[in-house]
C-alpha cells in the first residue's frame, strides 16, 4: 500500500519552453520512483489522473493550446495529443461504474454472500465521460470509449475554474470567474436527442458568492447527504445541501481563500489562503463549558471566524504565497498542499509540522491529487500494446443510436485461487457411486449420440434376422388362415 | 491436526485402489505438499508411474481413481516438472479412447487436462516443455471427441481458446463447424441456459483471431486502414444483426408492421451487408402448421444471445462494440408488439393461429429485454444516453388494457408473462441504478402495479369461480330450469368441492426468485426515486410492512431482505410523504444498528484535536473529582503516544497505529462525546450552573456556545432551537421522547419536596 500524490504546474508568463513544464507523481511515504508527466502546464483543476496502474491514464488541458495530452501511467511524454475546440480551463472525469443492482443489493440470509464474484477490472479501462469547460465558458462533455461529444452547453459567462461530480454520478456542478454555480444532472447531458436541438438546463443555479469561485469540494456521501463546499474570492466558504439545494452555513474568514478540501468523515474543513496559510475549520468541536460535542454551522447560519492568533489550527508554512491546491491522505493526518511558487509539502494535520518536501514545480501549483495504489506482482508487467483511445470529436453527435460504437473490454473472471478441496471431495464421492452400483449415473444428453461401429453392425444383423423371422410368421399364419377356411367350408358343407 | 500417510503407504494402496481410501489419499496429497517435495527422486518416480499405470489400466475403475489422483496432484510443481509431460500424454490417450463408454471417465480425463493447463501456463519454462508440445495434440482429441460430453469439452476448449489462441488457429473451422451444427441444431433453443450460453461464447472467441479472406477483403476496401485484431469480431457481428433483421422481416408476413411506419424505417437502417456468410440455414414456416411459426422467435432467440454473448463476453484485448447498434436492436424487437400493431387479417380470424402468432412475437420482445438487460449490466454509463428511450420501449412490453381513458394492467396477461416481466423489472432496475433522475414515471408505476401482482398468491381458481358465479346467476329467473341445471352441475362438481370449499389451499406463492428480483426493484425505487406518487409509494410500505410482519409471526425473524427493505424505507423518505413510518419500522426490527443510529445519531470520532483540547480542559477541573483525574492521566497517555510521526513508516503501519490507539482513548473518552447526557450527569451540571438545559432556553444555550468557541455568531435564525445535534426530520419523535424523559426527571423532583413539606407541617 502506498499513497502517491499527482501534481502539475501552471506555467506563468509567456514561457515558450513548455517542455520544462513537468507534473509528478509522487509516491508520499517512500522515497521511490517518481513519475515526472511533460508538457503539463494546465489551469488551475485542469487535469485528472484515473490511477497508477498499468493502463492508467491522465489527462492534462494544456494552457495555452485546444489540446488535451493524454499520458499512459509510467511514461513521461504524452501518448496522444487530441485536438478540443477551444482551450479548456477545468477537466473533470465521470467514472463508470462497476457494481450491478445484484451486488448492491440484498443479498441472501447471511450477511457475508459467499458467492460474490469478482471480475478482475480490464487492461483497458476508461472513464465514462471526460467534461471540459471551454475557456469562453462552454461545457464539453464526450462519451471517452466512443469519442463522442455528446453535448456542448453555454453555462458560464466567464471561464469555468472547477468541475466536480457527485458520488452516485448523477450530478456535475461547475463553477466559474463569473461567481456562479451551475448543478447540472449527468443524465441531461449525455442524452441522445435526434429529433430537435436539445435544451438543457441547469438543475439548479447558485448565485450568493459575490465574486470568482477558486475551488470546490463534494463529499462522497449517498444523494440525501451528500454537501458541496465552495470558496470564493469573497472569503466567503458556503455549504450546501447537494438533495434540496439548501445553503446550510456559510462561513467568513478574513483574507480571500483558494482553494479548499474537506475531512473524508465531513468532520472539518481546511482552506488554503491567499496570505499562505492554509487554516482548519473543525465542524465539531466541545463545548468548553460542558464538554459536549457540539456541531457548527447548519440551517444556515452565517459564521465569522476569528482570528487564529495562537496558530492552533493554521499551518504557516507557504506564506506569503497564496497556496493553490490542497489534498489530503487517505486517513485524513496528513495534508498535501501546493502554492504559487511551486512548492508542494505533505504536513501533519494534528502536530501542524511539516514532514515532506515534495519537488517543486515551475510555476504555480494547479492540481493535487492524491491517490492511494496497492501494487500487485502483474503490475510489474508492462503491457506493449495498450491500446489507445479513440479522438474525442469536435463535432456534436447526431444523436443517431448507431454512432455510438465504444471501445470496450471486459474484464475476465478471477482465476480461483485456491481449490476448494472439500467441494471436490463431495463430488468424488458422489462419482464414486457410480462404480459400487449405487447410483446409474448416466450419460448427458450428448454423451452417446455416435454408436460405435461394431454396435451399428450388430443392429443390423439383428434386424435382418427379425425381418426374417416376421416375414415367415406371417406366411405361416396367412397358410393357417386359408387351410382354416377351407376347414370350415368343409364342415359347413357338411 | 495433520493426519499424514506416509509415501510408503500411499504407493502400496496406489497398487489396489479401493474406494474406502480415495478421501484420505487425495487430501494428504493435497494438504501435504511437503509430503512430495521431500521425496526421493526413486520414489517420486515410483509414484508418476503409478498414477501412469492407474490412468493406462484397463479396468474403468482405476482409471477414474488415476484421474482423481492427477487433479490433486496438478497443483505439485514437483510432479508437473518431472512427470507432467508423461502423465498429459496419457490423459490425451484416454480422451481419444473409444473403448470405453463411462461419461464420468471422459469428463475426468478432460477436466484433468484442464486442471493441469491451469497450473503451467504463466510459468515460462514448463510451458516450453510441457505445454507446448502437446496442446496441438489437446486441442485435436477435445474437438474430435466433442460430442461425447459437449458441456465439459466446451468449458475446456473455451479455455484454451481464450488463453492459447495462435496454438488453436489451425483448428478453429473444424470447432467452428462443430458448434455451427450445434447451432442449428432444432432443438438448440430447449438446450439448459448455461450450455447455450457457452456455445455462444466459444462461437465468439472464436472470431478473436480469425482473419479470413472477408475480413481482409473488408479491410482492404477502406485504403490505408490498417487491419485491426477486431475486424473479424465486427464483422461477425453485423452479420448476426444482419440476419437477425432478416428474421424479423418475416413478421411482416404475419403481423401488420405497415401499421408502424417507425418499424419499418427502423428495420432498413440497420444497415445491408453485401455477401454476408449465414451461420443459420433456411426457416420453413408454413401457416398451416402453427407449431412451425414458434421458430421464428427460436431463431431470434439463438441470435441475440450469439450478439449478446459478442458484446459481453471478456476479451484479452479491448474491442470495438457497436453499441449503439446493439441497443437498436433490442429496442426495435421490444418494440413489436401484437398490442399495438395487429395481426394480419387473415389469420387473425383464425383465433388459433392468431394466438400462436402473438405468442411467437411475444417471446421475440422477451428476447430483446434479455439482451438489453444483458448490454446494461455489462457496459453500465454508456448505455445512459439513450435510457429515455430504453424506458419508453420497455413500457411497450406490459400488458395493459384500456378502460375508460385509464391505461390499467392486464393482471391475467401480466402473470402468464411473469417471466418476460421479471426481465423487464431486471432491466429497469439496472437502469435506475444508473439515472435516478427520470422524467416519466409512467413505466415505473406500471412495473409497481404488475411487480405487486406477482407477489400475490395465485390462484388457480379465479376463472373457474368465475364461471360458477356466471352460471349461477340466471338461477332466480327460471326457476324449474334452475333447479335441474343445479342437480347436474352439482353432479359435476362432487370431485371440484375441494376447490369450491378450501380455495385457500389451492394457493400458490409466488417463487423465490421472482420475490427476489421485485424486491430488488422496489429497494431501487425506494432509494433512487424520491418523488415518485405518494399512492405507489403507499402501496410499496404496505406490501414491505405487511410482509415483513407475516414473516415475523410465522418465522420469529425477519428475512435479510426485508430488514434493508424496512431500513431504506426509513433512511430515504418521499419528497411528498407526511407521514413518518420510524415508528413501524422500529418496532418491527429490534436491536438494529442502523435505526439505532438514526435515532440516536452521534457525531463522528474526533481526530486527536480533540483529545489534546480536552486534555486542557481537564486541567482546569483537575480539583473536581478523583476518579476524573484517573480518566485524566489515561488521556494524557494516549496524547502523548498520538504525537510522534516519522516519515519513513509505510502507510498500512501508520493506519495500524494509529487506529488502535484512536480504538483505545476513544474508550476513554466515551462519556464525553455522547450527545446525549444522562440525568445525573445533566442535574450535574445544572446544579454548577454551567449550562442551561438546551430544551428550555434555546437561544441563550447556542449564545452561551459561541461565546465560548472562538465563533462569533451575526445572526440568530429563530427555528435555530437545539444545537445539540443535527437532527433529520424523521428522528423528531424520537428525540422529543428523549427530551421528555428528561423533562420527567427534573418534574418528578418538585412534587416530592412538596409532599415532604406537607407532611412537616
Amino acid at each position: 500500500m502506498e499513497e502517491i500524490v499527482f501534481y502539475n504546474p501552471e506555467s506563468q508568463g509567456e514561457e515558450k519552453s513548455n517542455a520544462l513544464n513537468l507534473g509528478y507523481a509522487t509516491p508520499i511515504h517512500t522515497q521511490t520512483n517518481v513519475n515526472g508527466f511533460r508538457q503539463a502546464s494546465t489551469y488551475p483543476n485542469g487535469a485528472v489522473i484515473t490511477g497508477t496502474k498499468q493502463g492508467d491514464r491522465v489527462f492534462v488541458a494544456c494552457k495555452g493550446k485546444a489540446l488535451i495530452h493524454v499520458y499512459t501511467w509510467g511514461k513521461e511524454a504524452p501518448e496522444q495529443k487530441i485536438p478540443v475546440p477551444e482551450q479548456l480551463t477545468c477537466l473533470t472525469l465521470v467514472h463508470n461504474k462497476e457494481e450491478n443492482v445484484s451486488d448492491v443489493d440484498l443479498g441472501q440470509d447471511f450477511i457475508f454472500e459467499e458467492n460474490e464474484e469478482f471480475t478482475k477490472l480490464p487492461k483497458f479501462k476508461i472513464p465514462y465521460l471526460l467534461i471540459g469547460g471551454g475557456i469562453s465558458g462552454k461545457l464539453y462533455t464526450w462519451e471517452l470509449s466512443s469519442g463522442l461529444l455528446l453535448s456542448v452547453k453555454e453555462a458560464h459567462y466567464q471561464a469555468p475554474t472547477v468541475l466536480k461530480t457527485t458520488a452516485d454520478n448523477s450530478y456535475l456542478v461547475s463553477a466559474g470567474k463569473d461567481a456562479r454555480i451551475l448543478v447540472w444532472k449527468i443524465s441531461d447531458l449525455v442524452a441522445f436527442d435526434s429529433t430537435e436541438e436539445k435544451i438543457i438546463k441547469p438543475a439548479h443555479v447558485i448565485s450568493d458568492h459575490s465574486l470568482e469561485i477558486t475551488d470546490m469540494f463534494i463529499n462522497n456521501n449517498i444523494a440525501q447527504d451528500s454537501k458541496l463546499y465552495t470558496v470564493s474570492k469573497d472569503s466567503t466558504i458556503r455549504v450546501y445541501s447537494l438533495f434540496n439545494f439548501q445553503l446550510l452555513s456559510t462561513f467568513i474568514v478574513s483574507g480571500i481563500v483558494e482553494s479548499i478540501v474537506v475531512d473524508s468523515a465531513d468532520r472539518a474543513i481546511f482552506i488554503g489562503l491567499q496570505n499562505g496559510n492554509i487554516r482548519q475549520i473543525d465542524l465539531y468541536e466541545a463545548n468548553k463549558a460542558s464538554n459536549i460535542l457540539e456541531a457548527k454551522g447548519g440551517a444556515g447560519r452565517i459564521l465569522t471566524l476569528a482570528e487564529d492568533h495562537e496558530l492552533k489550527s493554521t499551518i504557516t508554512y507557504h506564506a506569503p504565497h497564496p497556496v493553490k491546491r490542497l489534498a489530503l491522505s487517505l486517513d485524513g493526518s496528513l495534508i498535501i498542499s501546493g502554492d504559487e511558487k511551486g512548492r508542494v509539502v505533505v504536513s501533519d494535520i494534528v502536530s501542524k509540522q511539516v514532514v515532506k518536501e515534495l519537488k517543486e514545480v515551475t510555476g504555480s501549483v494547479a492540481n493535487i491529487q492524491v491517490l492511494s495504489s496497492y501494487q500487485t506482482a502483474e503490475d510489474s508487467v508492462v503491457e506493449k500494446n495498450n491500446r489507445a483511445m479513440l479522438p474525442l470529436k469536435r463535432v456534436i453527435a447526431s444523436g443517431e443510436l448507431k454512432e455510438q460504437e465504444v471501445i470496450f473490454q471486459k474484464g475476465m473472471d478471477q482465476d480461483q485461487e485456491l481449490f476448494n478441496l472439500d467441494d471436490y471431495l463431495q463430488r468424488v464421492s458422489s462419482e464414486a457411486l457410480h462404480f459400487e452400483g449405487l447410483s446409474s449415473v448416466q450419460s448427458n444428453a450428448f454423451g452417446n449420440v455416435a454408436t460405435s461401429g461394431d454396435n451399428a453392425a450388430m443392429v443390423k444383423v439383428l434386424q435382418e434376422k427379425n425381418d426374417k423371422v416376421t416375414k415367415a410368421y406371417a406366411d405361416l399364419r396367412s397358410m393357417y388362415e386359408e387351410l382354416y377356411k377351407e376347414h370350415t367350408k368343409l364342415l359347413e358343407k357338411k | 491436526m495433520s493426519v499424514e500417510v506416509p509415501i510408503s503407504v500411499i504407493l502400496s494402496t496406489l497398487d489396489t485402489p479401493r474406494p474406502g481410501n480415495l478421501q484420505y489419499i487425495l487430501k494428504t496429497l493435497y494438504s501435504n505438499s511437503s509430503l512430495i517435495t521431500q521425496l526421493s527422486k526413486s520414489e517420486l518416480s515410483h509414484l508418476i508411474s503409478r498414477v501412469n499405470n492407474l490412468i493406462q489400466s484397463k479396468d474403468e475403475y482405476k482409471r477414474w481413481y488415476g484421474l482423481h489422483l492427477v487433479q490433486v496432484l496438478a497443483f505439485n510443481p514437483v510432479i508437473l516438472t518431472t512427470g507432467g509431460a508423461a502423465i498429459l500424454v496419457s490423459l490425451i490417450k484416454l480422451v481419444n479412447d473409444r473403448s470405453y463408454d463411462n461419461v464420468l471417465l471422459f469428463q475426468n480425463a478432460c477436466l484433468a487436462i484442464s486442471q493441469i493447463v491451469k497450473n503451467i501456463r504463466g510459468k515460462p519454462s514448463l510451458t516450453r516443455e510441457v505445454l507446448t508440445p502437446n496442446l496441438s495434440n489437446i486441442i485435436a482429441a477435445l474437438i474430435d471427441n466433442f460430442e461425447r460430453d459437449v458441456a465439459t469439452v466446451l468449458q475446456v476448449a473455451t479455455d484454451l481458446l481464450l488463453r492459447n489462441t495462435t496454438t488453436f488457429k489451425p483448428f478453429i473451422n473444424k470447432f467452428e463447424v462443430k458448434l455451427t451444427a450445434l447451432l442449428n441444431n432444432a432443438n438448440f433453443a430447449t438446450f439448459d441456459d448455461k450450455l447455450q450460453a457457452a456455445v455462444c461464447k466459444a462461437y465468439a472467441y472464436l472470431n478473436l483471431t480469425k482473419s479470413s479472406n472477408q475480413a481482409s477483403s473488408a479491410a482492404a476496401t477502406n485504403s490505408n486502414v490498417q487491419a485491426l485484431p477486431d475486424d473479424q469480431w465486427r464483422l461477425r457481428i453485423f452479420q448476426i444483426v444482419e440476419e437477425l433483421k432478416e428474421v424479423v422481416q418475416l413478421y411482416e408476413n404475419l403481423i401488420d408492421l405497415s401499421a408502424d411506419a417507425n418499424i419499418n424505417k427502423q428495420l432498413l437502417s440497420l444497415g445491408k451487408l453485401e455477401n454476408s456468410k449465414k451461420i443459420f440455414g433456411k426457416l420453413s414456416v408454413d401457416v398451416n402448421d402453427s407449431s412451425t411459426i414458434l421458430q421464428i422467435s427460436q431463431r431470434v432467440g439463438v441470435l441475440t444471445r450469439l450478439l449478446a454473448a459478442f458484446l459481453t463476453s471478456a476479451t484479452p484485448f479491448a474491442l470495438r462494440a457497436p453499441l449503439g447498434l446493439a441497443i437498436k436492436v433490442a429496442t426495435l424487437l421490444i418494440s413489436i408488439s401484437t398490442s399495438y400493431i395487429p395481426v394480419k387479417r387473415e389469420f387473425g380470424r383464425e383465433s388459433g393461429l392468431g394466438k400462436v402468432i402473438q405468442l411467437d412475437v411475444a417471446h421475440s420482445q422477451a428476447h430483446g429485454v434479455v439482451l438489453l438487460r444483458a448490454l446494461v449490466e455489462t457496459y453500465k454509463f454508456n448505455v445512459l444516453s439513450s435510457s429515455h428511450l430504453i424506458f419508453s420501449s420497455l413500457e411497450v412490453i406490459i400488458p395493459v388494457t384500456k378502460s375508460g381513458k385509464v391505461f390499467k394492467i392486464d393482471d391475467a396477461r401480466c402473470l402468464n408473462l411473469e417471466s418476460e416481466l421479471l426481465q423487464v423489472i431486471g432491466a429497469v432496475s439496472e437502469l435506475l441504478q444508473l439515472n435516478g433522475h427520470i422524467s416519466d414515471f409512467e413505466v415505473i408505476y406500471k412495473l409497481i402495479d404488475a411487480s405487486l401482482l406477482l407477489l400475490k398468491k395465485r390462484t388457480p381458481l379465479d376463472e373457474l369461480i368465475d364461471k360458477q358465479q356466471q352460471s349461477a346467476a340466471p338461477q332466480g329467473q327460471g326457476q324449474g330450469q334452475g333447479k335441474k341445471n343445479k342437480n347436474k352441475r352439482n353432479k359435476d362438481a362432487t370431485p371440484m368441492s375441494d376447490i369450491l370449499s378450501h380455495s385457500a389451499l389451492f394457493e400458490l406463492s409466488p417463487s423465490k426468485s421472482t420475490v427476489k428480483t421485485v424486491s430488488s426493484f422496489f429497494a431501487i425505487v425506494i432509494r433512487k426515486l424520491n418523488k415518485i406518487n405518494i399512492s405507489y409509494r403507499i402501496k410499496l410500505i404496505k406490501y414491505i410492512v405487511s410482509v415483513s410482519l407475516k414473516q415475523y409471526l410465522a418465522c420469529g425473524k425477519i428475512s435479510h431482505m426485508n430488514v434493508k427493505l424496512l431500513e431504506d424505507l426509513v433512511l430515504y423518505p418521499n419528497d411528498f410523504e407526511n407521514f413518518n413510518n420510524l415508528a413501524i419500522v422500529k418496532n418491527l426490527l429490534p436491536n438494529n444498528q442502523v435505526l439505532s443510529l438514526l435515532t440516536n445519531p452521534r457525531f463522528p470520532v474526533l481526530d486527536s484535536k480533540v483529545k489534546q483540547r480536552l486534555e486542557s480542559q481537564y486541567a482546569d477541573l483537575e480539583e473536581e473529582e478523583e476518579q476524573q483525574e484517573d480518566e485524566d492521566e489515561e488521556l494524557a497517555e494516549t496524547a502523548v503516544e498520538q504525537l510522534p510521526h516519522t516519515s519513513n513508516t509505510t502507510l498500512a503501519e501508520e493506519i495500524d497505529r494509529r487506529t488502535t490507539s484512536t480504538t483505545a482513548s476513544n474508550s476513554a473518552n466515551t462519556p464525553m462525546v455522547e450527545v446525549f447526557k444522562s440525568n445525573s450527569e445533566l442535574k450535574k451540571i445544572q446544579e454548577q450552573q454551567s449550562l442551561t438545559f438546551a430544551k428550555e432556553e434555546p437561544s441563550t444555550a447556542s449564545k452561551r456556545q459561541f461565546q465560548d468557541s472562538e465563533m462569533v455568531e451575526d445572526s440568530i435564525p429563530v427555528a435555530a432551537a437545539n444545537k445539540k445535534a443535527k437532527l433529520e426530520q424523521q428522528t423528531a419523535p424520537t428525540t422529543a421522547t428523549a427530551d421528555q424523559s428528561d423533562d420527567e426527571g427534573s418534574d418528578f423532583e418538585m412534587p416530592v419536596i412538596d409532599i415532604d413539606s406537607d407532611d412537616e407541617e
